[in-house]
């Protein structure tokens, strides 16, 4: 074909595209002027089924991708597997849902490349790959049962998951960061799992994590994982390879594609990149073109992430996608760490939250948005940290309850709503142990002086532990109690019960720091509550408690720094009721100054002070009034019995007594605190209250049975 | 260590240095360039094979871009000069797997003859074979009449680059380009009997 005539097939083609196919032919006969065969050879083109599958509907990549020559029909018996429907198939691979014929179970088998007579070299190497991965057993992990050869074809058998992948349940402007935290939590702890093993996964993307229907995640494709060392001399990885794994480099790390081998840092990178999207329905790094996505990846900071990401939640991210790997976290476990630090749980939002939206703290912000979201699935775990019960209507009451329990809000609906749960599902431990911890809280709380309550927290407590004794609030309610009934030593050993079955549950690590505070032993203290301010950033009487003992440790600046942060609200109407005491007494020492913040944040004048029945609000009232020298120290019977069930009652009415320069009665008081557990000897000697006790024999009595008592008991 | 991170220094600073000749109107630098990359992406296509994975095949466009990234200095390139790059390594590309499927139909025929590991990294089913060697000749034949339209299909099917890029290393508009592989696409359909239709399922 002459050029000429080329370019008068190549003029009316593009002419005849642009009528309406009706008319194409009536235009053709009268452009073509009666040239039959420049007709017939436009019409020729025309006519060309533009099918979707052929070999110039994708670049050669897809189409050599593109490799199911062979589909086995449901039936097909593999191994002991007979498959049954295809579930999925990408390039690589055909993923069937089977059964596990001596089992009788239902699996998925995953037959994975295209049987050729020249990869059994590849195969075997596959093989011994997805061994590997099969050695992973994690909840969140989706477990290889079994990896075989039939006929020549490698299958993988593995957990049949009913769920979606995460990239599909991403909406256009991200999930809820609740919902993010949650998975990002539990994606962590699947990699953490693997990293230990040395195993990395090298392909972890949305595409290959699946949530189940209860909101677990499961991430897959651990089979094409390989160890960590065991290949470190086999030259070094490539584009190529993972861009093969990938189908797509978006979630390649810098140093990847400058060829350097996959680390366990590759994978915290591409955890960045998966989080970045679920939280903002984006991916970090785009380009049209893989060269110009790479140059992004390697060059390119990722843009914002939107208004609504928590501060906290974005910086984990961002630290992840931080180019250099040294920069990264070294550790998946080091960002389950700090995501849980963060962890939305509502468990934690509730009575230990009193930052509300629009409290003005960046903490507040993002919390606030958490709560405005709906969570996607009904939760594995109750928002206080327990198993749900089967009964959903008794899941509500106890959710709803929590919600009083934990802002203090309502303890007489939190019982009832609780009494009703538990009259649906009496088996409903979660419902049990919230029951005990409504009674413990009207103590705690200083609504009342009942003691009968601590025995009925106690009771409840056991029933609890009596139903599922992995039931960890019940243990750590039971902690509480014991702790408040002066048995410290049994208090420290169930609040470890609980830690070990729920190292999420921050009250866990709060009654252990408790005790270890009235131990005397302040890091061990310290750390606890570190830990429990990790589980939950917004536990607040964790972080006084925190301050409180670095104050007891002499580090005075420190203290303050750790109680005067920007989320510290004064006014905050749960600061005012319930731990003003704490501040007043146990952190500033300051009295004076104490005191005037006392008055600030209740609001109140001195009587009205004194009219309220809040005995926490009366022990803070009589410390700081103490100490400005009131003629009268208001300590009636009521008070004092409050006092003597709470663990730092009784320290907390010999410093008042001794503030006021009642040595006998402080004196008296600080037996009684001994007796109830507290052996903090070091500090009495320090405790600028107790300085007028100092000289007293008793005092110097006191001290040293602490210290010959403890050293005993090799403490 | 160090000589090894010099001589790829070397190796961007020559490779770098070339495109701008060639894109600057120096012929001659295509002819250095080429075997460079040709070597260059053989041997990844190598490595790669001699590490792991089965049944897969290579996948070209990644190569195509992994052999930019390695030989070209990515960051201080100019656009063009890196649409050139890709545009010789569409080229490479072809050859290599276009080659490689014509010595599988060879060797089916039975000369006995077997592919050096490096093919067989780019393994595909015979089927694909003479599905690629089909597209082969009939691009060849579509060179013969417009060779233009010929490079736009290399460059898209081969180096996977997209319009834009196209556009770039061909000096025209992305309008020109999506005109010529509308026409070119339904003409080497034709030319190849309609369009190989795969396996029903697919």
């Amino acid at each position: 074909m002459s050029a000429e005539r080329w370019r008068m097939v190549e003029k009316l083609y593009h002419e005849a595209l642009e009528v309406p196919a009706s008319g194409r032919r009536a235009f053709l006969e009268r452009a073509a002027g009666g040239d039959q065969e420049l007709r017939r050879e436009v019409e020729a083109l025309l006519a060309v089924e533009d099918d979707t599958t052929g070999i110039l509907n994708s670049d050669a990549a897809g189409w050599l991708a593109r490799g199911q020559d062979w589909r086995p029909e449901p039936g097909t018996m593999l191994g002991p597997y007979r498959l049954d429907s295809l579930l999925g198939f990408g390039g690589m691979a055909l993923v069937y849902r089977a059964l596990d014929t001596r089992l009788d179970r239902q699996v998925a088998v995953k037959i994975v490349g295209l049987p050729s007579e020249s990869d059994e070299v590849a195969q075997q190497r596959l093989l011994r790959e997805a061994r590997t991965a099969s050695a992973l057993h994690h909840p969140n992990i989706c477990t290889i049962f079994d990896v075989g050869e039939s006929d020549g074809r490698v299958f993988i058998a593995m957990e049949l998951v009913n769920g979606r992948p995460l990239k599909e349940l991403i909406p256009p402007d991200g999930l809820a960061a609740e919902v993010v935290v949650d998975y990002a939590i539990q994606i962590a702890e699947a990699l953490d799992h693997a990293h230990r093993r040395t195993v990395i996964h090298r392909d972890l993307k949305s595409a290959n994590v699946m949530v189940t229907e209860e909101g677990t995640i499961k991430v897959f494709d651990f089979g094409i994982a390989r160890k960590l060392n065991s290949d470190a001399g086999a030259g070094r990885q490539t584009l190529t390879q993972a861009g093969l794994i990938t189908g797509t480099p978006a979630y390649m790390a810098p140093e990847l594609l400058r060829g350097e081998p996959p680390t366990r840092q590759t994978d915290l990178w591409a955890a960045g990149v998966l989080l970045y999207e679920a939280l903002t329905g984006q991916l970090p790094f785009t380009g049209p073109t893989t060269v110009a996505l790479a140059a992004a990846i390697l060059n390119d900071t990722a843009a914002p992430m939107a208004a609504k990401a928590p501060p906290r939640l974005a910086a984990i991210i961002r630290r992840c996608l931080e180019k250099d790997p040294s920069r990264r976290y070294a550790y998946a476990a080091e960002i389950k760490d700090d995501l849980k630090a963060l962890a939305p749980r509502p468990a934690l939002l509730g009575r230990r939250v009193w930052i509300t939206a629009g409290a003005g703290s960046a903490a507040a912000v993002g919390f606030g948005a958490w709560f405005g979201r709906e969570r996607l699935f009904s939760p594995t775990r109750l928002s206080s940290g327990g198993f749900p019960s089967l009964d959903a209507e008794a899941n509500e009451l106890a959710e709803q309850a929590w919600a009083k329990l934990s802002t203090h809000t309502d303890l007489k609906g939190a019982f009832k709503l609780l009494a009703r749960a538990l009259l649906l599902d009496a088996g409903f431990a979660e419902a049990r142990a919230l029951l005990a911890f409504a009674y413990f809280v009207e103590i705690e709380s200083g609504e009342s002086n009942n003691p009968g309550l601590l025995r009925l927290a106690a009771s409840e407590s056991r029933n609890s532990i009596g139903v599922d004794s992995r039931c960890a609030r019940a243990w750590s309610t039971l902690a509480a109690v014991l702790l408040y009934q002066g048995r410290k030593d049994q208090a420290l050993v169930t609040a470890r019960r609980a830690i070990e079955i729920s190292p999420k549950l921050a009250d866990g690590f709060y009654w252990l720091g408790s005790c270890y505070t009235m131990d005397g032993d302040y890091e061990q203290a310290l750390s606890a509550f570190r830990t429990a301010l990790r589980a939950s950033s917004t536990f607040f009487i964790a972080r006084i408690k925190a301050a409180d003992t670095l104050f007891r440790q002499g580090k005075r600046a420190e203290s303050f720094r750790e109680i005067e942060g920007p989320w510290f609200q004064p006014e905050h109407p749960s600061i005012r009721k319930l731990r003003i005491p704490d501040y007043a007494s146990g952190n500033l020492r300051d009295l004076a100054v104490a005191r005037r913040f006392f008055l600030r944040a209740a609001g109140w004048k001195t009587e009205k002070v004194l009219s309220t029945n809040n005995y926490q609000i009366r022990l803070a009232e009589a410390l700081t009034s103490a100490a400005e020298g009131s003629a009268s120290v208001n300590l009636d019977q009521d008070l004092l019995q409050y006092a003597s069930l709470i663990s730092d009652g009784p320290l907390l009415v010999a410093e008042i007594y001794a503030t006021a320069g009642d040595v006998d009665r402080a004196l008296d008081w600080l037996e009684r605190a001994v007796r109830a557990g507290d052996e903090e000897a070091d500090w009495f000697r320090r405790n600028p209250q107790l300085a007028s006790l100092q000289s007293h024999p008793r005092f110097r009595q006191i001290v040293e049975s602490i210290e010959s008592s403890k050293m005993h008991r090799g403490r | 260590m160090d000589t090894e991170m010099n001589q790829k220094k070397d190796k961007r600073a020559t490779v770098t240095q070339l495109l701008r000749a060639w894109s600057a109107g120096d012929a001659g630098a295509l002819d250095s360039l080429t075997p460079l990359v040709y070597t260059e992406m053989r041997r990844m296509a190598r490595r790669y094979m001699n590490q792991e994975r089965s049944g897969h095949t290579l996948q070209a466009t990644a190569l195509v871009h992994e052999a930019f990234l390695r030989l070209a200095d990515a960051q201080r390139i100019e656009w063009q000069d890196r649409a050139h790059f890709l545009a010789i390594a569409a080229q490479t590309m072809r050859r290599i797997l276009v080659d490689f499927a014509r010595s599988r139909n060879f060797q089916k025929r039975g000369a006995g003859v077997r592919p050096a590991p490096l093919e067989e990294a780019l393994l595909v089913s015979s089927r694909k074979d003479q599905e690629l060697t089909q597209l082969d000749d009939a691009l060849q034949a579509l060179a013969q009449i417009d060779p233009r339209k010929a490079k736009v299909v290399e460059l898209r099917f081969f180096g996977g680059l997209e319009g834009k890029e196209i556009a770039e290393v061909l000096g025209v508009s992305t309008e020109t380009v999506s005109r010529d592989w509308k026409l070119a696409k339904a003409w080497l359909m034709r030319e190849m009997g309609g369009g190989a239709k795969p396996a029903p399922g697919q």
